[in-house]
């Protein structure tokens, strides 16, 4: 795989990621993938693959165990090592929104360029121009407690927009709002990234909105993660939820399924494997 | 502003209904004077006394708003401490909340004998009631402040100067406040106490000097002006909570 996109303008390398939170259990041993400028890329797993986790190593949150995280600037694309790589390179939006109850939308947008060191008045300016293309027009002097859901994932996602990197790392940003909202929100998060192009790292558990949303999906199946095995999609886009009924998605959404449930696999077989140690402990008893 | 009134109204129902049961029960059940007196009793010694009244009201107050500022400032900077050092946070915190089981009370005349019977022994005592509400409910409020801010703003390249200011400041403020009202009106109490042990003047030492010479009524209505003291210090601190929080809850 890393041969493979050898040559290619690269976003994110990461290889050789080890890291556990006990020495029994690490969560990835090895890991190497990389990410392309520029696309859009989801990470599918079952729940305690450590996903969340993973997102923090390469938001800097956590330092890898060993192995490198490399991020690659769109404009000037130096390597920046992984264990003393500056902060700040990297759109991290949370799953919760995580706003300041005590500062309006365009405060709250504006933090990663406060941050930065840009001069308040000058980041509210930047910001309050960007409004309307978030559809937060008008709504500059609400508060978070005065929006609704997809309303506040809008400013979480401008706020990681303008924190600087070329890479947005979005962990399950949609996946505590109603299927509606859930659906006009991708279909707007489809917008924004058409126009930017930045390099998008999305995590899901939802199948179809990854099969929607993603140029390739990288899947983990089982603990601990040592590779994640890829899917191209390649379908034209703009894509609607209409285009996932069509044979071509469904071939890939059963090769994803596949993929999850190669997982599922190994677990039955776990189970049926101590239930047998537990008649031989009790045949030992007898 | 006429919505608040309107919630209001209740309670002042309620008082006025007691204030009538007051009255008509020392009246009808002869309750001797000494013991409680007629409420209207009570209003006509406050009216008799009232330059003596407002003399005493405005040192008493004084002495619990100088005490109180001193105990802003040195519960604030305590929770600030206990906030920035792990050792501080795992020392002081316990000990500050392990310090509420000596009873102030008891330590009050120590505060007469170091800072003699002026004003700053009163002030002393205040301070020993009100700090406690402070600094815990403010290190409170820095302790609980959502994480997940906080480590966005390092994934955005912010120092301690940025987390502080940004995000744990804002977020202790609500404690802060709950704190304030709570010693707001506990600091009334000290002052009072204060005074018991040794003043010449105040509310405290007037309610204290009356009930040697058995007069309930002018006892009572020192007792009534320090609640309202008390009410009014509350009321205070109440409404600078809602000036300040204002934008964040809405509601008020």
């Amino acid at each position: 795989m890393a041969a493979e996109l050898e040559g290619m303008n690269l976003s994110l390398s990461v290889r050789g990621l080890c890291y556990s939170f006990t020495k029994e259990q690490p969560l990835f041993q090895d890991l190497d993938f990389d990410l392309r400028q520029g696309e859009f890329a989801s990470l599918l797993a079952p729940s305690g693959l450590g996903k969340t986790t993973l997102f923090r190593l390469i938001a800097g949150l956590l330092a890898p165990e060993r192995g490198t995280i490399r991020i690659f600037d769109n404009q000037a694309a130096e390597p920046v090592n992984g264990s003393v790589r500056r902060p700040g390179r990297v759109g991290y939006m949370p799953q919760r929104d995580c706003l300041m109850p005590w500062r309006n939308v365009v405060d709250n947008a504006a933090l990663g360029l406060e941050i930065s060191g840009i001069p308040r008045r000058e980041a509210k300016r930047v910001v309050t121009g960007m409004l309307p293309e978030f559809g937060l027009e008008g709504a500059a002097d609400r508060m978070p407690h005065q929006l609704s859901g997809g309303m506040r994932q809008r400013v979480s996602f401008m706020r990681s927009m303008l924190s600087g990197g070329d890479l947005l790392l979005l962990d399950e940003p949609f996946s505590a709002l109603d299927a509606m909202t859930r659906i006009s929100m991708q279909e707007w998060l489809l917008q924004i990234w058409e126009k930017h192009r930045k390099t998008i790292l999305f995590i899901t558990h939802d199948v179809d909105e990854a099969l929607l949303l993603s140029d390739r999906l990288l899947v983990a199946s089982a603990a601990p993660v040592s590779t994640l095995a890829e899917v191209e999609i390649r379908q034209p886009r703009p894509r609607t939820y209409k285009d996932l009924m069509n044979g071509e998605f469904i071939a890939l959404k059963q090769q994803v399924l596949e993929l999850l449930h190669y997982r599922l696999d190994v677990t039955e077989r776990k189970t049926g494997a101590a239930e047998e140690e537990g008649t031989e402990g009790g045949a030992f008893r007898t | 502003m006429m919505k608040r009134m309107k919630s209001a109204l209740p309670v002042l129902l309620l008082l006025l209904l007691l204030a009538a049961l007051w009255e008509a029960a020392t009246a009808l059940l002869q309750i001797p004077h000494y013991m409680i007196p007629k409420l209207s009793d009570v209003f006509v010694s406050m009216w008799d006394n009232r330059s003596l009244l407002v003399k005493h009201f405005g040192v008493t107050l004084q002495e619990s708003l100088i005490g109180l500022c001193f105990s802003v400032v040195l519960g604030t900077l305590a929770a600030v401490w206990i906030e920035s050092s792990s050792l501080a946070k795992k020392t002081i915190y316990p000990l500050i909340i392990a310090s509420q089981t000596v009873p102030i009370i008891a330590l009050s005349p120590i505060m007469v004998m170091w800072f003699g019977y002026e004003i700053w022994s009163k002030v002393a005592v205040v301070i020993l009631f009100s700090f406690f509400p402070l600094a815990v409910n403010t290190a409170d409020g820095f302790r609980t402040a959502d994480e997940g801010i906080g480590e966005l703003m390092r994934t955005m390249g912010a120092g301690r100067r940025d987390l502080f200011l940004k995000w744990k400041l804002p977020s202790a403020l609500p404690g802060f406040f709950t704190g304030l009202k709570m010693a707001a009106t506990i600091s009334v109490g000290g002052a009072t106490l204060g005074e018991w042990l040794g003043g010449e003047s105040g509310l405290g030492m007037y309610t204290k000097r009356a009930s040697n010479m058995l007069r309930g009524e002018a006892v009572f209505s020192g007792v009534l002006l320090l609640s309202v003291m008390g009410i009014l210090m509350f009321l205070f601190a109440s409404l600078l909570e809602a000036i300040v929080l204002a934008r964040r809850n809405g509601r008020k």
